[in-house]
């Protein structure tokens, strides 16, 4: 059952690193002065990294919870796992905040109106991925325990 | 109820590494599979598609690769100093990270000969994609495998 848990856990967080990583690289190929793709081509990528994204954000609370209720070596009230819970729902927030920005920057009508919603997409997504590498970072460090 | 491993704390950077670096590795292989095999479909060819995915694989998977291998290196020698402790997971991740690398260094390749193709709208370059694209689903589906090597450890 550990096997198994551990590895659903971390393919989960394949799916949401792995997803962040991949935003990142259609954030950076939308950017408003050189785009390298187009809003239609946009939404071919868009959807299935989103799937996957969302399937790793629920992935990684469901199991990682599950993993902590049914080891003995921790407890869900442990500080670096309270911690980690505290900074996913921050990741999960801002990187929402963030997609709805980028979305809005593809709809929206003046070039400087597209550049400061995309901006305001990488800053919600920095945020975002900031949350989530410091929970990479407590995942395998796990201070304390 | 169960207990976790432990490992010793000297790992636990150098592990930081190797799993940072396969995640970044696995989404740019992702996001690269993904465009290149949607521009496959779609009757125009999609260039500004097929020029993206051939960009993840230079700028993205080649990085990731690399900061992958430096960190499991760095791990196995932590964790096992320079013994051969013939673990069955361990060999799994070496074949897999091998045979991987020359994929890459292939997709690679391809890569930069299709981009000068599309730069130049020559022929072949969604010929060139589409291998590219295939290979990218593969290394997924390795990679898959190496995870579950890698966590659940069989003997």
């Amino acid at each position: 059952m550990y096997d198994f848990l551990l590895l659903v856990h971390v393919l989960s967080a394949f799916a949401l690193v792995g997803g962040t990583v991949a935003f990142w690289a259609i954030a950076l190929a939308t950017r408003p002065r050189r785009p390298l793709l187009s809003a239609a081509t946009v939404a071919a990528l868009v959807g299935p990294t989103t799937v996957v994204t969302v399937a790793g954000t629920l992935g990684t609370l469901v199991f990682g919870v599950w993993l902590a209720i049914y080891l003995d070596a921790y407890q869900l009230w442990d500080a670096w796992i309270v911690a980690s819970l505290v900074l996913w729902l921050v990741g999960t927030v801002t990187g929402a905040r963030g997609g709805k920005e980028y979305n809005a920057a593809g709809t929206a009508g003046t070039p400087e109106e597209v550049a400061r919603l995309w901006r305001r997409g990488n800053a919600l997504a920095a945020v975002s991925t900031v949350a989530v590498l410091t929970v990479l970072v407590l995942m395998i460090f796990k201070p304390g325990a | 109820m169960s207990f976790a491993a432990i490992r010793p704390d000297d790992v636990n950077f150098p592990l930081l590494l190797h799993v940072l670096g396969a995640m970044v590795l696995v989404g740019m292989l992702f996001v690269a599979a993904l465009a290149l095999l949607v521009a496959w479909r779609r009757a125009d060819g999609s260039t500004g598609l097929t020029r993206f995915g051939f960009w993840s694989i230079l700028a993205g998977v080649l990085p990731g690769y690399v900061l992958m291998r430096i960190g499991a290196e760095w791990t196995a020698s932590e964790e096992f100093g320079g013994s051969d402790p013939r673990l069955a997971w361990l060999d799994i991740g070496y074949i897999t990270a091998d045979v991987g690398a020359l994929i890459i260094i292939l997709s690679i390749v391809l890569s930069i000969v299709g981009l000068r193709r599309t730069r130049a709208d020559a022929p072949g370059g969604s010929t060139l994609a589409r291998i590219v694209g295939v290979a990218a689903v593969l290394l997924l589906a390795a990679y898959l495998v190496a995870v579950w090597a890698m966590t659940s450890k069989p003997s």
